[in-house]
């Protein structure tokens, strides 16, 4: 009944090789701890989803425990990523990304708990997630299918979702 | 419990089943495909179970084997209890009988949610499923739209066969929801993917009502996201506004039977709020109650 398909795990970013290495390193190990875990099937019931989530975020924790804001967005890669987030968002033009943004941002005025932005913190599980607007995401240098963007108040946040934690973050991404 | 009560039960529920036969409005032909659609459901709260309870009274007359879920499965939490009290204890009698859900992803669920076996997405943001020959589901992952998925989209699109393509995720396109209303940058990049590959029909949810919207560009689009959560008087209806319903919660069923579809959307309470044929060819809505 079923035909999914799946992405190389792989970052397709030619233009962004010191971005590109860092996240293919951070797959690397992350991958590798996965290995010793028992394997998540597609079929798994709720407490082991639950479990593999949380042995995932723990284990990598515990793999990366020296890690450090800037070990992925190095301060030129920040740069980077800033340049096309504030031009993206910017003027008329970027009315919608901003709305985007703002709608559902756990960290938006009055949005209640806030997610505190620490390596290896986990993203909590009240707030929502924040809408990734699609036509940034297009300009982005695509992810890995574990990694992606978020935005948690002005930051963007480089989350896994397969361990639910925060790799690392840009603060300020938006003005 | 006494023969008395005993027959006392046995008339109230043939009446209640007599109720509902004559609240069901679809035809309900032996081999056409039946599913129903649900949205924002994950709250554990009261109204979600009224739903769910109302959902399997009719599956009883209405029998459906597919649900497809307009995401926000689960609200808030996202642990194991959260999983029953937001899921499997609502819907226990669908699935129990071997009811099959097709989850999408909202803004508030875990993308852990993609294992989850009950979730049927194959451990995938973004899947694929086709219940009967000639008909598939694209569940998509309107969160996140980024190139990988873009790209299997056409792919995918392309090389269906199928006469039926319904698409189904979490951002309406067009909505006349105050809170949210249409995501208008995620149109712009899907619209013409579904135009190009002749998607007939979209469903989605966000906005916590009922809307249908009249044909955009060749295809019917449907906001179900009152199914758990509601926004009331919350439908600005607006100049695509083909049908709304806002004051209670709703589920809505659909029958394919070749190139016509009907559906039915029903209050919590078992009312019918719209109901109408759509053809698949045309795709020009002829509402039985006026849209009304």
């Amino acid at each position: 009944m079923f035909r999914h398909k799946t992405f190389a795990d792989r970052v397709d970013t030619p233009d962004w090789p010191d971005f590109a290495k860092n996240v293919n390193d951070y797959i690397t190990a992350v991958n590798a701890i996965e290995k010793t875990l028992p394997p998540l099937s597609d079929r798994s019931t709720a407490s082991e989803v639950v479990a593999h989530q949380q042995a995932m975020a723990k284990a990598i924790r515990a793999e990366r425990k020296t890690a450090k804001p800037g070990d992925i967005f190095s301060p030129s890669i920040r740069k980077r990523f800033v340049k096309i987030v504030r031009s993206e968002a910017k003027g008329a033009a970027g009315k919608n990304t901003r709305t985007t943004i703002r709608e559902d941002n756990p960290n938006a005025a009055g949005a209640q708990p806030a997610v505190t932005l620490a390596v290896n913190a986990v993203y909590p599980d009240g707030p929502p997630r924040s809408t990734m607007p699609p036509a940034l995401l297009l300009r982005l240098p695509t992810l890995p299918k574990n990694l992606e963007y978020r935005f948690v108040g002005k930051a963007l946040v480089l989350r896994d979702a397969r361990a639910d934690i925060i790799v690392d973050w840009i603060p300020n991404t938006l003005p | 419990m006494t023969m008395k009560h005993t027959l006392a039960l046995s008339v109230g529920a043939l009446a209640l089943s007599g109720l509902l036969a004559q609240q069901l409005r679809l035809p309900n032909q032996k081999d056409s495909f039946h599913f129903a659609v649900i949205g924002d459901t994950g709250t554990g709260a009261r109204a979600q179970y009224e739903v769910g309870a109302k959902l399997a009274e009719f599956h009883k007359l209405f029998p459906f084997d597919t649900v497809v879920m307009m995401g926000d499965n689960l609200y808030g939490g996202q642990k194991t209890r959260d999983f029953e009290k937001k899921f499997e204890e609502p819907y226990k009698p669908l699935l129990s009988q071997g009811v099959k859900f097709y989850a999408s992803l909202g803004n508030h669920d875990d993308a852990a949610q993609r294992s989850y076996k009950l979730f049927n997405m194959g451990g995938e943001r973004y899947f694929t499923v086709k219940p009967r020959p000639g008909i598939r589901f694209f569940a998509l992952d309107s969160n996140y739209m980024d190139k990988p998925q873009l790209t299997w989209l056409e792919k995918e699109l392309d090389s269906s066969g199928s006469d039926w393509k319904i698409a189904f995720f979490h951002h309406p396109l067009y909505s006349s929801g105050g809170a949210h209303g249409s995501d208008v940058q995620l149109r712009a990049i899907l619209e013409p993917i579904f135009v190009k590959h002749k998607v007939a029909l979209v469903l989605s949810g966000h906005d916590h009502f009922y809307e249908r919207i009249k044909p955009q560009k060749g295809i019917y689009y449907f906001v179900i996201g009152g199914s758990a959560k509601l926004r009331e008087g919350n439908v600005k209806k607006s100049e695509f506004t083909a049908a709304s319903f806002d004051t209670d919660n709703s589920f809505v069923l659909m029958e394919i039977e070749g190139d016509t579809l009907n559906f039915q959307a029903i209050s919590r309470t078992g009312e019918t709020v719209d109901s109408g044929t759509l053809r698949r060819a045309v795709l020009e809505g002829k509402p039985a109650n006026g849209g009304k």
